[in-house]
């Protein structure tokens, strides 16, 4: 599955993008793809938090959509740290 | 008359127009009208609708333990002695810094006037290279220790943060375009102006950064920001110091944190002509006047009138009015005065 992934705003207001290719079982894949689908409750008071366009593409189609602090799901946010750790 | 019961039936193009002809109670309900809305969104609105009683403002740390929770294990609360996790102290100190200049300069009861609780989250997630105001409380990383370190030991980003919260309940400026850079300028204004007074700084000391203290040296530039130089402060800072360059992009919210370089720079400006104490008042009496959507224009607009209202009660000087004047005109927002 190939991911690009945009990180904008923050107090720094350095973006950062992280673009790769990772394999994954089938049911983590689905479980990302699940991920990115869901519609989360905003929190529109948030200030110097980041903001993350996460998109994924895989055999069957392109999975986009954008999060902020309070709406990350927990599976993309330690997929995103794992990234910048250089664990993917 | 209006008051604040009666324009919430009032659609918000008209409260706005009626705020910017200096209808106070008008802004009051556009900015409650705002704020409610958000927060029933956000399901604290019962919270939000009962009379509060007035609290004190106690400090509250969490420690994150490097996960992404917020209160996961407070750590110190007010009063306590400090504890062995200097973070935590850091945290508690600074954050009480903040909240005794605005109570001592003035007269504000916490963040919100009312004694609202201080509450901080140190140690939040894995390398996390932030800080945010979540509309409730302060959450900081510990930093990715190559390009920053821990976020909640820097006075001016911990006051930076404050002031979101002062920000929203006294105008609760929108978190876009330029009521999103006002939102962002009036938090580094405050923090500069903390930094120095923490750092016992006169304004020819100080060095007008924002964040140089949570910058490693490896990282590519002295700090997050300039007041001074907007644009210098390391390699990727796109700040204007003028309406000539400013940046009509979609990114960070439509440039919250690049468009603030311009009223920025005409703040440290006018600092140099009425001193730091005069330019905190003007401010922050201009921060209560305005409202969700102001823009540059109407900031200089209420600044200009703020100032012509503080000189007849001679508590700044008098010539404040043509300070504010020069330092917008140098970048590129001439106001008009009557």
């Amino acid at each position: 599955m190939k991911y690009d992934i945009n990180i904008e705003g923050g107090f720094t207001a350095i973006p950062k993008r992280f673009e790769g290719e990772v394999k994954l079982g089938k049911d983590e894949e689905k479980e990302m793809r699940e991920a990115v689908s869901v519609t989360q409750q905003d929190n529109s008071q948030l200030r110097d938090g980041f903001t993350y366009t996460v998109k994924f593409t895989d055999e069957d189609g392109i999975y986009e959509s954008q999060f902020n602090e309070s709406n990350l799901p927990k599976k993309i946010r330690h997929f995103i740290t794992d990234i910048q750790k250089g664990n993917n | 008359m209006c008051t604040k019961a009666h324009c919430y039936i009032i659609p918000p193009y008209l409260l706005e127009k009626l705020a910017k002809h200096g209808n106070r109670s008008c802004k009051r309900a556009l900015n409650d009208t705002g704020r409610i809305a958000e927060r029933r969104r956000s399901s604290l609105n019962n919270l939000l609708l009962r009379n509060q009683a007035e609290g004190s403002g106690e400090r509250f740390v969490y420690d994150s333990q490097n996960q992404f929770e917020q209160r996961m294990k407070l750590v110190r609360q007010e009063g306590q002695d400090p504890v062995e996790d200097e973070s935590v102290n850091n945290a508690y100190d600074t954050s009480g810094f903040v909240r005794k200049y605005f109570q001592e300069t003035f007269g504000l009861n916490s963040i919100d006037g009312n004694g609202l609780d201080i509450i901080s989250n140190v140690h939040y997630g894995e390398a996390y290279n932030n800080a945010y105001w979540d509309g409730d409380e302060m959450t900081y990383g510990d930093g990715d220790g190559k390009e920053f370190t821990d976020f909640a030991s820097a006075i001016d980003v911990v006051a930076h943060e404050l002031v979101h919260g002062v920000t929203q309940f006294f105008a609760n400026l929108e978190y876009q375009s330029q009521p999103g850079a006002l939102n962002e300028h009036f938090s580094d204004v405050f923090g500069t102006i903390i930094k120095q007074k923490y750092l016992e700084q006169d304004i020819a000391d100080a060095d007008w950064l924002i964040g140089d203290s949570v910058v490693t040296e490896e990282f590519p530039g002295v700090a997050i920001r300039s007041m001074k130089a907007p644009g210098t402060a390391n390699d990727f800072d796109t700040q204007p110091d003028h309406m000539d360059n400013y940046y009509n992009g979609m990114g960070d919210n439509q440039g919250v944190h690049i468009n603030s370089g311009i009223p920025n720079k005409a703040f440290y400006l006018c600092c140099l002509e009425i001193g730091i104490d005069d330019c905190a008042l003007i401010w922050f009496e201009t921060l209560k006047a305005l409202w969700r959507t102001s823009d540059f224009n109407d900031m200089v607009e209420t600044l200009v009138s703020t100032a012509q209202q503080l000189i007849s009660e001679d508590k700044v000087a008098q010539n404040a009015v043509e300070a504010i004047s020069m330092s917008f005109s140098q970048v590129g927002l001439t106001p008009i005065v009557v």
